[in-house]
């Protein structure tokens, strides 16, 4: 009996630890949603109050009928729609031939493949900076168009690679038997690979879709006022002393929300995809 | 590895590495023009007087001034030595963090695991702008959450965001939350392949926690260790996001990371040229790193 309560007793106390540690890391964010629902006199309080005694929605009232809340969401929408489709024509059969072909060194070709993502996404501001002074002396900042295309072009290598570690798990003999009857390869993805890979390509869309709606420093570059997206459009808020933090955090609880849903619906086959990466021990 | 279906006396139908190439090359294309294209303008950019009156217009070439004059700069070795203890603060403890979680997420002694699991992941789900804006809120002086509660457990306010040193270890605090969750998947993965019956029969050769730890664990999570450790690693030297979303890297220009350095330079101080002389000097900064981090991590290598 002993050593079983004791065993007990270790249990309970290191999940209690852990369970300690996730709120910690949790916390922030409850923080930004409790917040939205302040009122503006209880914040700049000085006491702590981690659950508003009189909640209220006010500030979502602020968001849908004062601010230009539905402007920047109507730009964000149409640059990430804009690069889903860009990105999903580019991407499927890139990701079938490298899934399907035999090429030299493709295991190893994986891991440069990822950094130079990692290395390109990185040094962001050296191409920035070229690509506005071409974009300025072509006359074509200021176009959510543009914008989208040049999202699409950085999100090709990691959708890509995602959706190979997909279609690899993908039995291969219905799109095998299509070319040898003598399919051409563009019919065999459409007729063939589209239908089967479904679940891999809508993960590779909510994820290009994310990417074009949380996109901030090119958005912010790039465009003027009439064009701000969402992200954009938070920042400036944050420069005016004018927007009380509850209204603020109101409009970024919008922001999020769609992201954490639509992650939330991908997460299994992200986590699939990045143990592949696993970049077998 | 996977092996293509071979018929007898004739090739699979997938040695084709031209129609692969065919089919792979308009998204690379597109990559190229629109991602390293861009890089490789920036030498050219970098040997220009752009700026901001003649940006539209026309540009003068010249030369290598813009390096010279960025040698007698006294900024740009503070941006990159202020980047480096950056990298030598931030990615350790972030390593530590991602080791942590996963351990906890790992160990047969916690319950809940899948719920727990979920909510660690948090960081990563909300986008990096929306956690940026939260940690200045959370460490905004009279309504942040960190003062409120140092308040009310007796502690006096801190002036987070406005004292150059407190507003770095806010960036470390923020980037070690913005990381982990992704150090922490790859690992959990990781030890989640190691085989149960190597701890078992380890066991029952006595080993205690702490020797499996050592000889099974570790050994065989090592390369993607590794391999999260280079890409953090390039996260940090890279930092662009969390030091300007949350106080613009200040108070005025005291916590200007390099690549922050050469956005103001360009964006607010309208400098194009010396600014892009400044970043090529910061990719020169990276690769070093990447290639040597590499070649000393053995991880192209195929085992």
């Amino acid at each position: 009996m002993r050593p079983r309560v004791r065993r007990m007793i270790l249990r309970g106390g290191i999940t209690l630890m852990a369970v300690l540690i996730v709120l910690a890391v949790v916390f922030p964010v409850v923080w930004m949603v409790t917040s939205s629902i302040r009122p503006y006199s209880l914040l700049v309080s000085s006491t702590f109050e981690f659950i508003p005694s009189n909640p209220t929605l006010a500030a979502f009232k602020w968001v849908f009928l004062e601010s230009p809340f539905f402007l920047w969401l109507k730009n964000s929408l149409v640059v990430s729609l804009m690069t889903v489709v860009l990105v999903l024509l580019f991407v499927v059969p890139g990701a079938y031939a490298f899934s399907r072909f035999l090429f030299w060194k493709k295991e190893s070709l994986l891991y440069v493949y990822f950094i130079l993502m990692q290395f390109v996404g990185g040094v962001g501001i050296a191409g920035l900076i070229a690509l506005y002074s071409i974009m300025a002396r072509l006359d074509l900042l200021n176009s959510l168009f543009v914008l989208s295309i040049i999202y699409a072009a950085g999100a090709i290598p990691f959708n890509t690679w995602l959706l190979k570690t997909y279609l690899d798990s993908v039995p291969k003999d219905f799109d095998e038997a299509a070319i040898m009857d003598g399919a051409s390869t563009l019919g065999t993805i459409r007729h063939v690979i589209l239908p089967i890979a479904k679940p891999g390509i809508a993960v590779v869309a909510l994820l290009t879709f994310m990417s074009g709606w949380s996109e901030f420093i090119l958005a912010s570059t790039f465009l003027n006022p009439e064009n701000y997206t969402l992200s954009v459009g938070l920042y400036t808020l944050t420069g005016t002393y004018e927007t009380p933090w509850n209204q603020f955090a109101a409009m970024a609880i919008l922001f999020a929300l769609p992201m954490v849903i639509f992650f939330i619906i991908a997460q299994g086959y992200l986590r699939a995809g990045l143990a592949m990466g696993g970049i077998k021990g | 590895m996977r092996v293509g279906f071979k018929m007898r006396g004739r090739k699979s139908v997938w040695h084709n590495a031209p129609l692969a190439l065919w089919l792979i090359l308009p998204g690379l294309l597109l990559f190229l023009c629109f991602n390293l294209y861009p890089i490789v303008h920036s030498l050219y950019v970098s040997a220009t007087d752009m700026n901001f009156y003649n940006i539209g217009e026309h540009i003068n070439f010249i030369g290598l001034s813009n390096y010279q004059k960025l040698l007698g700069d006294p900024h740009i070795y503070r941006a990159i030595i202020l980047t480096l203890i950056f990298v030598a603060t931030s990615v350790p403890l972030k390593i530590l963090a991602g080791l942590l979680f996963a351990f906890i997420l790992n160990s047969e002694q916690v319950l809940g695991k899948p719920i727990l699991r979920s909510l660690s992941i948090l960081p990563w789900v909300v986008p990096l702008i929306f956690s940026c804006f939260l940690w200045r809120g959370m460490f905004t002086f009279d309504f942040g959450a960190v003062n409120q509660i140092f308040k009310s457990i007796g502690l006096p306010a801190v002036n987070w965001l406005y004292d150059a040193r407190n507003a770095f270890i806010v960036y470390i605090i923020v980037e070690v939350w913005l990381a982990y969750p992704f150090i922490m998947t790859v690992l959990l993965g990781a030890m989640q392949s190691i085989p149960p019956d190597l701890y078992e029969s380890a066991s029952m050769d006595g080993a205690g926690t702490w020797r499996k730890l050592k000889s099974i664990t570790v050994p065989l999570i090592k390369r993607p260790l590794l391999f999260t450790a280079i890409l953090t690693s390039i996260s940090s030297i890279t930092m662009f996001m969390v030091p300007f979303l949350i106080n613009d890297a200040g108070p005025g220009r005291s916590n200007d990371f390099m690549m922050v350095y050469g956005y103001k330079e360009a964006f607010q101080g309208g400098r194009y040229g010396y600014a892009a002389a400044f970043m090529v000097i910061a990719m020169l900064i990276c690769s070093v790193f990447i290639i040597i981090s590499l070649k000393a991590s053995k991880l192209t290598k195929e085992e």
